[in-house]
């Protein structure tokens, strides 16, 4: 049983996904199809939400890295809303920090 | 009785003369000895009789006649007469209106004809025979009973007194007539309340013994038996609608075997038949009627003696159930009330033949809830017993250790290999104490699938299950069971196997069983199958696991390098984990660590590529960061979604002192340093993660190792490993490894994993990979 819990929305052109939870392995999945569905409704921009994350291994990376592919092709972005210290520290070690988009509050994504 | 004969009071004819006054006695004096007492008891006809004789001899007329008026057809019936039986013979009818007797009737007024050639007449033998007639009305009240004529052959023999006494005597018949009427109408009602009566009796003794019929056959049993006492009908038969041009034949009583067929068209020209078709009864009164309107069996009826027929839909309100037949030995006027009684028995059917339905179908529903339950309780239990199977004998030993234990007397599975062969099979059946006794049978018992006859090949073939409800018996571990199934283990395109029950004589298998069957061998063939899957899987993760990983490290003349790897969870996927230890040239030797960011076949074509892409930049690069850079190109190049990972890529090299390392890692985690001293040091930098970006960042750290120190290089499966939301950390890590100073770097390896795998209860999540490196002292 996965211990993520997902909760996505879409408003006008901008998709909000949270994750609450581990994101691992186990939810990797689960993660990708729902996230592939919300990005059906084709939005311009996706906000990440990572704040209720207590885990993410690099599974969980790679979802981020295409999430953000994918917007970038489609000439939008990809934000993410900043996770705790232990979350965010995969993103340092990779230097994620200085190519993604970061933020700490989902306010200051425009969404 | 002949009444007493009193000569003083009735003067026989003769002696006096027949016309005119002087006859014996006053008017009252005649009327008296014409109605005495003695007329009292007599019957109506017999009454009729006396007083026209008396009258006729009072008169000293001819004749005495009595006719009587039918008000339906307003004719005058010749009821009786003394002297004109003739007419009464002929039962010669008057109209009323015609005639003598016609127009007093209709006047209601006595008349006296003096000469009958004068008037009208229509009665022949009145015109004949008499010449003289009075005639006086039979009235009740206003209406008119009839009337009564005196005649005689001589012309004006009638005087006003005679025609006084036909008054006194008319008026004493009509009271007679009227209280006779009265009487029988009163006797035919209690007739009709009696026969009503009896009817009710009936038709609550039949509701009283329906009562007792659950089943439709039953319901019909009990209406053919009271149709036949209550009607005294030599034969019955009760039918029901089966479908919409057939009838059963639920009852029959009366008719010889060989004519009672189960069933009857609804076609056929026979009087049931007949009510069931056109909804309307049949009534058929005699043995002729019955020859004309139902020639075909006819020959039949004859034989049979039978004279009279009825047959009757039994039907609740417009919907039509079946109907009720009679045959009769004699001749029978259907009255409305036998009509009736009929009728009414048919209802009562209808209404009991319809909650016998009912209560079939709902103890049916009840029986089928309850076996589903069962059923469905069985099933769940089976389930839950395989769920911890993953291995295909397990599996097959499960299945019919359960069958014997629940459902048959004998249970084999045949497992049937990728090759299409029958690999294994297993039987069991159960000993003295029910217990199941489980037998791996060898090759000999093996079915032969590539032999079109052998009823297991069919199982395959046509992946149909095959139901013996009585089969032949059977030889081998079926031997002794009359009642087989055989079904197939099939999922999607795969037959995994077949799976063979067999119930001896004492209860054998119905078709409700077969459902359940398959339904385990459904259950079954799903465990089986993710087995099958679980099998290949692992065989394959870890093949190619092992294709990816150096099969041994490479022995470094001063060095020791150690490590571990450890695949997540069950071993089912390939891991995104590597690592690699290779010589680049001489004293020179390059070290990797990796992950794969995401699992199977497309990671391990990933870690494929970062092994050998950096084996091969290692010989143009001496910069690790430069190394990890034309990886980075590389994965750039791969359109895959799985092309990023993370690598720490060292450089070694061996110097006087010990070896200089040149670190660089691109998203890795960084590489430690665990000191002689216990001292801990994290060495390099942190380096953009490989396979996304075009322009990564990467930079080269170096540091010396000592002899007594050691390098220790790991994945995040390490650190990242978790119990109850707590990870195992950093922390952990370096409380881990300060305990493994003076440890050589291949015991240092396992202590860190066999610490990862101790903090977690379950099998790792992720991977773990470890590689140690040290100088030797």
């Amino acid at each position: 049983v996965s211990a993520l819990d997902i909760e996505t929305r879409v408003r006008d052109s901008v998709a909000y996904v949270r994750f609450s939870g581990e994101l691992d392995i186990t939810a990797a999945d689960e993660a990708e199809r729902r996230v592939r569905e919300v990005e059906e409704s084709a939005p311009r921009d996706l906000i990440l939400d990572l704040r209720e994350l207590e885990f993410m291994d690099s599974t969980g990376l790679r979802l981020v890295l295409s999430v953000d592919t994918r917007a970038r092709e489609r000439g939008g972005r990809a934000v993410i809303v900043r996770g705790p210290h232990s979350v965010h520290r995969v993103f340092e070690l990779a230097l994620l920090e200085e190519r993604l988009e970061f933020v700490d509050d989902p306010a200051e994504a425009g969404g | 009785l002949p009444p007493p004969h009193r000569p003083d009071e009735v003067t026989p004819t003769g002696g006096t003369p027949s016309a005119g006054a002087g006859r014996v006695g006053e008017p009252s004096g005649r009327s008296d000895a014409t109605l005495d007492a003695t007329l009292a008891d007599l019957s109506l006809e017999t009454l009729f009789h006396e007083l026209l004789d008396r009258v006729r001899d009072a008169l000293e007329a001819d004749s005495a006649t009595v006719l009587l008026f039918d008000p339906a057809r307003r004719v005058l019936m010749t009821h009786a007469s003394s002297g004109l039986e003739r007419d009464v013979a002929e039962h010669v009818e008057i109209p009323l209106g015609r005639g003598i007797t016609g127009r007093v009737a209709e006047a209601l007024e006595p008349t006296i004809v003096d000469d009958t050639s004068a008037v009208e007449v229509v009665s022949p033998s009145i015109r004949e025979h008499l010449r003289s007639i009075v005639a006086v009305p039979l009235v009740d009240g206003d209406s008119l009973i009839g009337v009564i004529h005196v005649g005689s052959r001589q012309l004006a023999s009638f005087s006003q007194s005679d025609l006084d006494l036909v008054q006194v005597v008319a008026d004493r018949l009509s009271v007679s007539l009227e209280n006779l009427r009265l009487q029988r109408a009163e006797q035919l009602a209690r007739e009709r309340a009696e026969r009503e009566a009896a009817r009710t009796r009936h038709l609550l003794g039949l509701a009283d013994d329906l009562a007792e019929a659950h089943s439709a056959a039953e319901v019909c049993d009990t209406v053919c038996r009271h149709a036949v006492e209550g009607l005294g009908a030599a034969a019955c038969i009760v039918v029901t609608l089966e479908a919409v041009e057939r009838l059963r034949v639920e009852a029959s009583t009366g008719y010889p075997e060989e004519m009672v067929w189960p069933t009857i068209p609804i076609d056929a020209t026979i009087p049931v038949a007949q009510a069931a078709r056109t909804g309307s009864p049949v009534w058929v009164s005699s043995a002729e009627e019955l020859t004309a309107r139902y020639p075909l069996v006819a020959e039949e009826m004859e034989r049979l003696s039978f004279e009279a027929a009825a047959a009757v839909p039994v039907a609740l309100g417009e919907r039509m159930l079946g109907a009720l037949g009679l045959h009769f030995g004699q001749r029978r006027i259907f009255e409305p009330e036998d009509r009736e009684l009929v009728v009414a028995i048919a209802q009562q059917a209808a209404v009991s033949l319809e909650r016998a339905r009912l209560f079939e179908a709902e103890r049916g529903a009840r029986r089928e809830a309850e076996r589903a339950t069962a059923r469905l309780g069985l099933i769940a239990d089976f389930g839950k017993r395989l769920t911890r199977s993953l291995e295909l004998p397990t599996i097959a030993e499960t299945l019919v250790r359960f069958a014997v234990k629940h459902v048959a007397d004998v249970a084999i599975v045949h497992l049937v290999g990728r090759d299409g062969r029958v690999s294994s099979s297993v039987s069991a059946t159960r000993d003295a104490h029910g217990n199941a006794v489980v037998r791996w049978l060898g090759q000999g018992s093996h079915p032969d699938l590539e032999d079109p006859s052998d009823p297991v090949a069919w199982v395959i073939r046509d992946r149909q299950t095959v139901f013996e409800p009585e089969g032949p018996q059977p030889a081998g571990p079926l031997r002794g069971c009359s009642s087989t199934v055989a079904t197939p283990l099939a999922r999607d395109e795969a037959v995994l196997g077949v799976l063979i029950l067999g119930r001896t004589e004492a209860l054998a298998f119905e078709h409700d069983d077969v459902g359940l069957v398959e339904e385990l061998g459904s259950r079954a063939a799903q465990a089986l199958d993710n087995a099958r899957l679980y099998e290949e899987q692992a065989t394959v993760a870890d093949t190619l696991q092992r294709s990816l990983l150096p099969p041994s490290l490479p022995s470094v003349p001063g060095i020791l390098v150690g490590a571990r790897y450890r695949p997540a969870g069950d071993g089912m996927r390939v891991g995104g984990d590597f690592y690699d230890v290779f010589e680049v040239e001489p004293g020179e030797w390059g070290i990797v660590i990796g992950d794969v960011c995401g699992k199977g076949a497309p990671a391990a074509a990933v870690m494929a590529l970062a092994r050998y892409t950096l084996r091969t930049a290692a010989l143009n690069e001496s910069k690790p960061s430069a190394i990890l850079g034309t990886l980075n190109e590389a994965l750039l190049r791969q359109a895959s979604d799985d092309r990023f990972c993370t690598v720490c890529y060292v450089r070694l090299r061996k110097n006087p002192e010990g070896v200089r390392l040149t670190v660089s890692s691109g998203g890795h985690p960084l590489p430690i340093v665990l000191r002689r001293d216990g001292a801990l040091e994290t060495v390099g930098r942190p380096g953009t993660l490989l396979g996304n970006f075009p322009d990564p960042r990467f930079t080269d750290q170096v540091v010396d190792l000592a002899p007594g120190d050691t390098l220790v290089l790991y994945t995040d499966g390490v650190t990242d490993e978790r119990r109850e939301g707590e990870e195992f950390g950093d922390a952990r890590l370096g409380e881990v490894m300060r305990e493994c100073v003076g440890l050589a770097p291949q015991r240092i390896a396992d202590r860190i994993e066999s610490a990862v795998v101790d903090f977690r209860d379950d099998d790792p999540r992720d991977d773990i990979a470890i590689v140690t490196v040290g100088v030797v002292t």
